[in-house]
């Protein structure tokens, strides 16, 4: 271990050692200690996961799994790929802003919002801040939620981020208050480190209403090859949680991210969803309606490019009776990337008078490219209603034909119709972020048309 | 050249070494490993004498037109005709090998070159493992009705095997009925050579447990149709997987899958729709919906992999119970509730089972289950 009074970069590779230091360093509580032993051994106990894309690049050996900068400054700007800068440059990111993205500088001026944002959080009682402050400033309320909705041994890399976690958002809405702004981990990414294994945590108490963004359009530059992160979204009755994701990290990263929520009675929650960066992607937010009428939304989008493959999907557990959940999903694959669907519904005997419905649909752009869809329905109750449908296949001849005969050529085209097909997510999404967004997606298509 | 002993031990072999269930997709979604006595079975010895093999299947005389020198022939004469040729088959499956082991029953049919043949099997005696291969030659056309009314006594299971071969211009319109108690697991391996033409129209009701695995292959400019309706109660358990693998340009498939099932049955209905990167211009439909009624259960499962672009490829599932509405207003007009429920589900059916010669046994079938 090297360490100085603030910088601190652990060994590379995973033993329990590791994990006392990590949990040392932060100065955890001892049940934090024991949560983590436990979930390092659970991890240590489970295989690979057999099913979905291969994972056989990744190597824990050669992971830090703990690393604190003094400075976000962690590696010269020149240092970054061409094609991230360029990407930079045609979103039309500003330089300060580049910069703080491809990691080589903290985006200071955020501070100053940030603390503002803060003040009037805290006015109303909210708590909004890194999930480590939280283990320190409120103990017993982390104490109560984590790992209650994703069990340390839930899967393989859940298990490892609860072994080794650092950072993530801890959020907690009181009873009856609705956050006046979406909340964005934007604006306090610089306040704690920005980490491969962050944990999330939201709770709004009864009747409380919260819209959390978290991620952002441009290309997240990480040198680390495996992100791994677990959110728990705990949503009481009549409590709404809108969790909104723009992943765009780059594509040597395997980001298997473990995202779920319970849903109590009359409580909604939705998930956005947007998967444009890495490599393997294999990502399933869920929701577990555990109240009578608790709803459930999910929207996911993946755009797998050359070399990628983006496995999502979505995961909704009828438990009580009239509860409701749709799931829309859109896949893009060109350039010979794979773009899978792959979800759950599952009906709970007793979920009478139940309602799901599935949707998804794959625009293959090229012919190497492809897309899988594995929908799995399980109809435990009679009274319920289950619906899927799905379709794959190339754009639709008629409808360029139609474009091309107004004046667009190919590629204007094409990108009309691909921002059409995603147009549901772009709409749900924060302007700012839209506008990026749909940048983002003509970036991907640049070349599509052959 | 394989030999029949060689064929049967190499069977059994792939049948000690293969899982239960091979695809990790599915592996949370198979039934009857545990209520199968496979492992007694895998024990058993091959002591191979030609001598005990009989035909066992019964041929109604009086409705099939047989032509004089007939075609078929006992699966006993495999090896020493073209049918050795095609007993190789791609699957994996563990009771598929086990039955490839230990066949002792089943038959051999191989049409002529563009030739016709309309054909009705029935099958009765069932304490067996049973293998029957088909083959519909080039430009020929096989219409072919097979009953099945599997009652085992002693094994309390039924085995069997179907592989079938549509070769280039060939046709095949196949309606298979079953109407089984205990356990029943078939397996069936099809494929579809240039321009062949498939369709398949299967009922079943019953089974303890009623595993079925259906395997079919396309070819270039090939089709297959295939309508499938099962019928659940009591305890019953039904296991099935389809998969379609499109091998080839401008193949073709629709694949509808119904099913009602009441009281504590469960329902597990796979789909897998695979189009190969060389198979464009292909176009795919996969359809599964349940009626639960009762403490019934299902797992729907409509899975596609599609590999290139230039396809048209759909899938659908739903499941839903009993409209109540619907129910109300037949019985506001003076059916029993049996028998508008009866009204009801042969309505939900009607889309897959329009073949007059089948719809008869479906309805009498959805009327046992209501029972």
């Amino acid at each position: 271990m090297q360490a100085t009074d603030e910088e601190i970069r652990l060994r590379k590779g995973l033993d329990e050692n590791i994990v006392r230091e990590i949990s040392k360093i932060k100065n955890e509580p001892e049940w934090m200690l024991d949560f983590r032993l436990k979930a390092y051994k659970y991890f240590k106990d489970r295989p690979m996961p057999a099913w979905g894309p291969d994972l056989s690049g990744i190597d824990f050996n050669s992971l830090s799994y703990f690393v604190r900068e003094t400075s976000k400054k962690t590696s010269r700007w020149e240092d970054l790929p061409e094609n991230i800068r360029q990407i930079y440059d045609k979103l039309g990111i500003p330089e300060a802003e580049k910069k703080f993205l491809g990691g080589t500088e903290a985006m200071f001026e955020s501070e100053v919002v940030y603390n503002r944002v803060k003040k009037e959080l805290e006015d109303l009682g909210i708590i909004f801040c890194d999930t480590d402050t939280a283990v320190q400033k409120y103990p017993e309320i982390v104490k109560q939620y984590i790992g209650k909705v994703v069990s340390p041994n839930d899967n393989k890399f859940a298990a490892l981020n609860s072994a080794v976690w650092s950072g993530g958002s801890f959020v907690f809405v009181p009873k009856g208050v609705k956050v006046p702004m979406p909340l964005q981990a934007y604006f306090r990414i610089n306040t704690s480190e920005m980490g491969q294994f962050e944990r999330t945590l939201i709770i709004a108490e009864e009747g409380a209403d919260v819209e959390y963004i978290e991620g952002c359009s441009a290309v997240m530059y990480s040198k680390a090859s495996l992100h791994a992160a677990v959110v728990e979204v705990i949503a009481k009755k009549n409590a709404h949680v809108k969790y909104t994701t723009l992943q765009n990290w780059s594509n040597n990263v395997y980001n298997l991210v473990t995202k779920r929520s319970f849903a109590d009675e009359n409580a909604y929650v939705e998930w956005v969803d947007a998967n444009i960066g890495s490599k393997v992607n294999m990502k399933y937010p869920s929701v577990y309606l555990r109240g009578e009428n608790a709803r459930a939304r999910i929207l996911s989008i993946a755009l797998a490019n050359s070399g990628q493959i983006q496995d999502a999907g979505s995961k909704v557990v009828h438990m009580a009776p009239n509860t409701f959940s749709t799931i829309t999903s859109k896949s893009i694959a060109l350039n010979g990337g794979k773009a899978n669907y792959r979800g759950l519904v599952r009906i709970m005997k007793g979920a009478e008078g139940s309602k799901s419905t599935v949707k998804c649909s794959t625009l293959l752009l090229d012919e190497k490219s492809t897309g899988d869809t594995y929908p799995y329905t399980e109809n435990n109750e009679k009274n319920a209603v289950t619906t899927h449908e799905a379709f794959v296949g190339k754009i639709n001849e008629d409808q360029l034909f139609y474009l091309m005969s107004r004046g667009l050529n190919e590629e204007e085209a094409i990108n009309t119709i691909v921002l059409g097909f995603i147009n549901e997510m772009v709409e749900d999404l924060p302007m700012e972020y839209a506008l990026e967004f749909n940048r983002l997606i003509k970036i991907n298509m640049e070349g599509a048309v052959a | 050249m394989t030999t029949e002993n060689d064929y049967r031990i190499k069977a059994l072999e792939k049948a000690r070494a293969a899982a239960f269930e091979q695809d990790l997709l599915f592996k949370y979604y198979s039934e009857g490993e545990s209520q199968l006595p496979i492992e007694k079975e895998e024990k058993k010895e091959i002591k191979y004498l030609r001598d005990e093999v009989q035909n066992e299947i019964v041929i109604d005389d009086y409705s099939v037109k047989i032509p004089k020198d007939s075609n078929i022939v006992p699966i006993s004469d495999v090896f020493s005709t073209e049918g050795k040729e095609v007993i190789e088959t791609e699957s994996s499956d563990k009771i598929e090998a086990l039955t490839n082991a230990f066949f002792d029953c089943g038959v051999l049919i191989k049409t002529e070159k563009s030739s016709e043949m309309n054909l009705d099997i029935s099958v009765q005696k069932t304490d067996k493992f049973n293998k029957s291969i088909i083959i519909v030659s080039e430009g020929s056309k096989l219409r072919l009705l097979k009953r099945l009314s599997a009652n085992p006594s002693e094994m309390k299971r039924y085995y069997e095997n179907f592989d079938i071969y549509i070769k280039r211009d060939a046709s095949l319109d196949l309606k298979m009925i079953s109407q089984i108690n205990e356990n029943v697991l078939m397996n069936s391996n099809i494929n579809i050579y240039n321009e062949g033409d498939v369709s398949i129209t299967n009922i079943m009701s019953g089974g303890k447990l009623a595993r079925s695995r259906v395997n079919v292959f396309l070819s270039k400019g090939s089709k297959l149709t295939i309508k499938d309706a099962s019928f659940h109660s009591g305890q019953e358990i039904e296991d099935k997987y389809i998969n379609v693998v499109h091998r080839d340009s401008n193949s073709e498939s629709r694949i509808d899958l119904y099913s009602i099932l009441n009281k504590n049955s469960k329902g597990i209905i796979k789909g897998m729709v695979r189009i190969k990167p060389n198979s464009s211009g292909s176009k795919t439909e996969l359809n599964e919906k349940a009626v639960i009624i009762g403490n019934a259960r299902v797992n729907l499962i409509p899975a596609l992999e599609v590999g290139t672009n230039d396809v048209i490829a759909s899938h659908s599932d739903s499941s839903e119970t009993i409209d109540k509405d619907k129910l109300f207003y037949l019985e506001s007009k003076g059916l029993n509730e049996r028998e508008a429920k009866l009204m009801i589900l042969t309505g939900f059916v009607d889309k897959a089972i329009s073949d007059e010669e089948v719809k008869e046994d479906a309805v009498k079938m959805i009327d046992s289950i209501l029972a």
